[in-house]
């Protein structure tokens, strides 16, 4: 790809977070007035927030729809998914689809050398900057072709 | 590529009179995000609907006692955004920009409900034509390579090419 664009080019930095201690309700709640489906959680430290889990709706869903519990009595620590797969800040596209196809996942934080959040990359992401490389490829079939007739006439 | 070749057959169904409960059930055993809904009519049963993952989570906020009298029914979407089976890639990723979903019910000739199809399934069809076509150029170059090497080695040839900036040939000779 072009010029080298890194995992930080391309990720979302508006992230919707949640803490361990969240009720479930509440993140369920987050995630509709955000219109995601995903919640970076994070512990605040002093370096910043340090990312500690991920809490997707099909998580609420095994785990506590499913169960018919309360989601104002379940706390998002023990619904989220722990120690989630991180993209590196300064990781290649490249690196990052092959971090995704490797550990089936679609979604993952991107954080820095310390753990903090920086962002969130998903494959739509990955797949838009790609769609852009192709349209430009595309371009450039197509003046060619153009030119073609001027250059033999 | 039509989506009779990509789209997913297994259909797992849920009643509309079904609860949350049974509905995140379902979706925890089978390994799905959707189901479709159906609702028993004097005809038979008939789809009215799709409830995704996302759709319970919001059922899931209803107060405690509003909660158990909830039915799919009334979680579930009932707009129904289809494609045929015979129908192309292009066709289906326009349907779907224009519903703004990311799932569709693919039907047969007969309107009959035959399966599935998901943005990831197009996106997945789509990198498997362009990994056909990179295919394609390589296999040329790779052609290219095998030819040219049974001819003779062509004789060595001094050239110079001209510095920026001269005039030509002319002077780089002299």
């Amino acid at each position: 790809m072009s010029e080298r664009l890194t995992v930080a080019d391309i990720c979302t930095r508006a992230v919707a977070i949640a803490h361990r201690s969240t009720p479930v309700d509440d993140a369920a709640r987050l995630m509709r007035e955000h219109h995601v489906g995903t919640l970076v959680v994070v512990d605040e430290t002093e370096a910043g927030r340090v990312v500690v889990g991920m809490l997707t709706d099909r998580d609420i869903v095994a785990s506590v729809v499913a169960k018919d519990l309360d989601p104002g009595l379940v706390q998002v620590g023990d619904a989220m998914s722990a120690d989630p797969v991180c993209a590196h800040e300064e990781d290649s596209i490249i690196e990052l689809l092959g971090n995704m196809r490797r550990k089936g996942v679609r979604r993952v934080p991107v954080v820095d050398l310390k753990g903090v959040l920086i962002g969130l990359v998903a494959h739509d992401d990955v797949l838009e900057v790609v769609a852009e490389e192709l349209r430009l490829v595309v371009q450039a079939i197509e003046s060619g072709r153009q030119r073609e007739p001027f250059r033999r006439p | 590529m039509n989506i009779a070749s990509i789209c997913t057959r297994r259909i797992v169904t849920i009643d509309s009179a079904g609860t949350p409960v049974q509905a995140a059930g379902l979706m925890r055993e089978q390994h799905v995000g959707a189901l479709v809904v159906v609702r028993q009519t004097p005809e038979g049963p008939q789809v009215s609907g799709i409830v995704t993952d996302r759709d319970l989570v919001i059922g899931a906020l209803a107060s405690g006692r509003d909660r158990a009298g909830v039915t799919i029914g009334e979680l579930a979407s009932d707009r129904i955004v289809s494609v045929s089976e015979e129908d192309d890639l292009s066709s289906a990723i326009a349907v779907m920009q224009e519903g703004g979903v990311r799932r569709l019910l693919v039907t047969n000739a007969e309107q009959q409900l035959v399966g599935v199809v998901s943005l990831d399934d197009l996106m997945d069809a789509c990198a498997a034509e362009m990994a056909g076509l990179a295919k394609v150029i390589r296999n040329g170059i790779e052609r290219e390579v095998v030819e040219s090497s049974n001819l003779p080695p062509p004789a060595p040839l001094v050239l110079r090419i001209p510095a920026m900036g001269t005039a030509g040939w002319g002077n780089a000779m002299a």
